[in-house]
């Protein structure tokens, strides 16, 4: 046992160190080490890594091994962990990280809004044979409504922030589970897809039977839905691809598959989000402002440009 | 004792500890009371700014509406944010997991990133409400539930490596114990196994006790065993 004491002897102070190093960063973060001691930090970190190898081929007592082991698992736990500023991150995600995603896995995305597309076509032909069948995707009470032509807003000034949080809190709440419940293999995204497709398309078909005032309508629609619906899209796109990844694996084993399609799924969740809540806010703000409907067209092509751009022309 | 082995980037084993289920469980107890406060409070805050006899005529006014409209998205951020931001923001532990020292990592030991947050907290939220998360959670091996799974992830105990370090370091002869004294020791260690647990428990106390005395060793109760240890080395 006399090696192994000379063992600590020798390295204690190293070990002193390293502790007191964690306790500080624990307290106060990484940022506040200068350059110097970051890697002083680092090298610290490493010798111990290998004075943990050490003691554990020397079969040095059970204390030591477990000391050092559970100092190394401090010290791991701030070291791979470090960023690049937050700030840089979000920057980067939004201009470039998010469009050059949504891109890259533009099959799934495109495999949604077919989903969402068909479902919208039947819903509409379905109600175009019989009003009857919009209780399917809507509620029954729409059937008993009478005013159809849409010309004015049902909501008042005062109620806007309202209407903008209501809806963005339950569009986020729809894209998170059409994401997430896409590891059923991807069937209860397509159902979430079909159903809110459905809804549109028969409603669009209620308003064209009842009223035939498109104008309005789209006007009513059209300023966040397009934002909206790419969002919506997108993680429909999203639950299919890590439903996909269950299904058809590939090369990979099928566990490592779903993992990394989650992965990539996840990685455009943000995005997600952020499409949502500027839907959410022109859907409060805009939308059911009283001004000429002609107005709200040219505003809802505009973001339809915007989105163009933004998706179609690659950053370097 | 869940113990599992992962090798970091510089190639040397690491053991960490699993979370057991019970600390897990506590954890996420912790942090839904956290949560219920959190919202409790905004709710009781928003409800004495609002003036309740025109709420029950239905007459809201603008500054109504703002309230109600905070509570809802506070709400939305609460449930859907809360874990998610904490994981991100607190390096894979929420307020809960810090209490009992606990940590979520990947599965190669390093910290989490965002996407990981991501999938293991909107899993939580959407599909673990289902059930499905808590019974795979008792059949798989590493305590993963499906958002675990996922993101590979685990959730491992934080060790406090500082109590250990003065027993290890305070080593063979600083405790200068004479030749008998040491022998004595080293006697009780080799043949304790032979008595039984009572009498063991009895003999141990009476020895430590008469060495503490002797040479003034200020010693804490948990550390027995260690300490014993580091005489007979």
């Amino acid at each position: 046992m006399k090696r192994e004491d000379q063992f600590i002897r020798v390295y204690k102070e190293k070990w002193d160190e390293l502790n007191n190093a964690i306790s500080r960063i624990e307290k106060e973060g990484l940022h506040k080490l200068s350059n110097d001691e970051l890697k002083q930090y680092l090298n610290l970190t490493k010798s111990v890594s290998h004075h943990l190898a050490l003691a554990k081929s020397n079969h040095y007592s059970d204390d030591l091994v477990k000391f050092l082991n559970s100092l190394i698992v401090r010290a791991n736990n701030n070291l791979y962990i470090v960023k690049k500023s937050g700030k840089q991150i979000v920057i980067d995600y939004v201009t470039k990280g998010f469009p050059d995603g949504v891109r890259k896995y533009k099959k799934d995305i495109l495999l949604s809004t077919a989903i969402f597309m068909l479902a919208l076509v039947l819903g509409y032909i379905l109600v175009l044979v019989d009003e009857g069948y919009a209780t399917f995707f809507l509620p029954e009470a729409i059937l008993h409504r009478t005013d159809w032509e849409m010309d004015v807003s049902g909501w008042e000034e005062k109620q806007f922030v309202l209407l903008s949080s209501i809806v963005t809190v339950n569009n986020i709440g729809v894209s998170i589970k059409a994401f997430a419940l896409g590891i059923f293999g991807g069937v209860i995204t397509a159902y979430i897809l079909f159903m809110n497709g459905g809804m549109l398309g028969a409603l669009t078909s209620l308003v064209y039977v009842n009223s035939g005032n498109m104008v309005n309508y789209a006007a009513h629609i059209l300023p966040h839905g397009i934002i909206e619906l790419t969002a919506i899209m997108i993680s429909g796109g999203a639950g299919i691809m890590i439903g996909r990844h269950l299904l058809i694996p590939g090369q990979l084993k099928r566990k490592d598959a779903v993992i990394k399609g989650s992965k990539e799924a996840a990685y455009l969740l943000p995005g997600i989000f952020l499409l949502l809540i500027i839907a959410g806010l022109i859907e409060g703000f805009i939308t059911p402002f009283r001004i000429h409907a002609m107005f709200k067209l040219v505003f809802a092509g505009i973001t339809a440009l915007m989105l163009v751009l933004y998706f179609g022309v690659k950053r370097k | 004792m869940n113990k599992i082995t992962i090798v970091t980037p510089d190639n040397i084993e690491v053991e960490y500890t699993l979370a057991s289920l019970a600390i897990r469980a506590a954890a996420a107890g912790v942090d839904m009371i956290i949560q219920m406060v959190v919202f409790g409070l905004i709710a009781m805050i928003g409800m004495m700014l609002m003036d309740f006899e025109r709420i029950f005529s239905a007459d809201f006014n603008q500054m109504d509406y703002i309230i109600i409209s905070v509570l809802l998205v506070s709400y939305g951020l609460i449930t859907y944010g809360y874990y998610v931001l904490s994981d991100i923001f607190m390096k894979g532990q929420t307020l809960g997991k810090r209490i009992y020292n606990i940590r979520i990592i990947k599965e190669n030991g390093e910290g989490i990133s965002a996407v990981h947050a991501i999938i293991r907290e909107f899993l939580k939220v959407t599909v673990d409400g289902f059930g499905i998360g808590i019974v795979l959670i008792f059949i798989n091996a590493k305590y993963k539930r499906i958002g675990d799974m996922l993101a590979s992830t685990i959730v491992v105990c934080e060790e406090k490596g500082e109590q250990r370090i003065e027993t290890l370091l305070s080593g063979e002869n600083n405790y200068n114990l004479e030749d008998e004294d040491l022998q004595l020791v080293r006697d009780y260690y080799n043949r304790k196994d032979l008595l039984n647990r009572h009498d063991r428990q009895l003999f141990e106390d009476k020895v430590l006790k008469y060495l503490w005395q002797k040479y003034g060793i200020k010693m804490e109760e948990y550390n027995k065993e260690s300490f014993i240890q580091s005489i007979v080395k």
